[in-house]
């Protein structure tokens, strides 16, 4: 009796053993394809803006409380300028995480007086951009994706 | 080319810098005269709580909320809703009694006290709030914490604060949420397990998996996975449990209650998007 219960066991194990694995292994496949997929999001869209003698050229419109456009995509290697114009109160600029040499992310945009960045996209990635001048409620929503691919 | 295009990109994607967006969080010494109106109903209902004719010495910006400071060495604000220039919050610490003090305050009876403070929110916060624990400050203050959470997933950013002297039983701060998000806007079930999201984290990473399990919670009307995975040191990374993407990584934004636990029980709805990048449509 405990002879057959052993064999059983012996045959049983694998197969659960088996199964698991199984599991985990689509689990890690699933989480493959989403990364995958993911990453290659930006792949196809075009680059924002315009190519102006080798730099391409952004302009930005802040007002409360977002960014147009909220999705800026250069291609790596390229010249940037970024201009960014305030529609209405005082705003600020920041792309968290991405240094721009020579940049003051406290300088306060006026409406009239656009502010003009320019560097080199130099580091594929993908940050987020925000308002860092309080502006009213919804502040927090004010922000945008910029993208180096 | 286009091949090695397509292979190249998702490489260099994968690098993605996910920072911790404490800017837009949190901001010292903001300016309201963009709005005089506003700046006048702020600052007066501070004002007004504290008795005082005194100017402000600086307004903060944190989480939606405006901190309105009038003794900065002192430590004394008052916490101003943006939406009705209510108040929702103070800390005074010259309420804080010396260190040296013996504690006075059983557990109970802070705890009592806390709970007193509670019961002065409106019904529809406190509906949402599920106390959490007692944390005993550097000295002898003791910090009460409510959390906000629906449906048994917690709510980010959302909780409700009380610290209670433990030798006097003062109330040396309080500070409420302000549920900007309601639970009619939010998506509480994720359309990947917590198994995928393990795996996203821990190949995005480079990292392996530690003794905690992932947990749900809700950032702002998204949920996510925080996963806990050892690259270099331990490090949590939020996945968006709608998308597979990652939203960011080191420490968790908003503080976690002790022993928080829940999400890997929560029906798993696929979105039509993760059915198509699962069935390789995408």
């Amino acid at each position: 009796m405990k002879t057959k219960l052993l064999l059983g066991l012996l045959f049983v194990l694998p197969v659960i053993s088996g199964c698991t694995q199984a599991t985990l292994d689509n689990d890690y496949i699933k989480a493959q394809k989403l990364i995958d997929v993911n990453s290659n999001q930006y792949t196809d869209m075009a680059a924002s803006g315009t190519l102006e003698d080798g730099v391409r050229v952004i302009r930005i419109s802040a007002q409360q409380f977002n960014f147009d456009p909220a999705l800026i995509i250069v291609n790596k290697g390229e010249r940037v300028r970024l201009i960014i114009e305030v529609e209405d109160i005082p705003h600020g600029f920041e792309i968290e995480g991405f240094n721009i040499p020579g940049y003051d992310i406290s300088t306060i945009i006026r409406k009239g007086t656009p502010l003009v960045l320019e560097f080199l996209a130099d580091e594929a990635g993908v940050w987020e951009f925000i308002c860092t001048i309080y502006c009213g409620f919804g502040h927090s929503e004010m922000k945008g994706t910029f993208v180096i691919r | 080319m286009n091949t090695m295009k397509r292979l190249l990109l998702p490489t260099i994607l994968l690098t993605i810098v996910t920072g911790v967006f404490a800017h837009s969080n949190v901001l010292y010494g903001v300016d309201l005269s963009f709005n005089t109106l506003f700046e006048e109903g702020v600052v007066q209902s501070a004002k007004d709580f504290f008795n005082t004719t005194n100017t402000p010495s600086r307004i903060d910006y944190e989480h939606e909320a405006l901190i309105v400071n009038f003794e900065s060495d002192k430590e004394l604000y008052a916490i101003i809703s943006p939406i009705d220039f209510s108040v929702i919050g103070f800390r005074n610490n010259s309420l804080i009694s010396a260190k040296s003090q013996a504690i006075l305050f059983s557990k109970e009876a802070r705890r009592a006290k806390a709970e007193a403070v509670f019961q002065t929110l409106a019904n529809r916060l406190r509906q949402e709030l599920v106390y959490g624990e007692e944390v005993q400050e550097y000295s002898g203050q003791f910090r009460h914490t409510w959390y906000r959470q629906v449906e048994g997933i917690l709510v980010a950013n959302d909780y409700f604060e009380v610290e209670v002297d433990g030798h006097t039983g003062d109330i040396v701060s309080w500070r409420a949420p302000l549920f900007i998000y309601q639970k009619s806007a939010m998506t509480l079930t994720p359309a990947i397990s917590y198994r995928v999201a393990q795996y996203i984290a821990e190949i995005r990473f480079n990292a392996k998996p530690t003794d905690t399990l992932p947990v749900l919670v809700i950032e702002k009307t998204r949920p996510l996975w925080l996963v806990k995975v050892k690259a270099l040191y331990p490090i949590y990374v939020a996945v968006d449990a709608l998308t597979g993407r990652v939203v960011y990584s080191g420490n968790p934004r908003s503080p976690l209650p002790v022993d928080y636990d829940a999400g890997r029980d929560v029906a798993v709805i696929k979105t039509d998007y993760i059915k198509q990048v699962y069935s390789g449509d995408l």
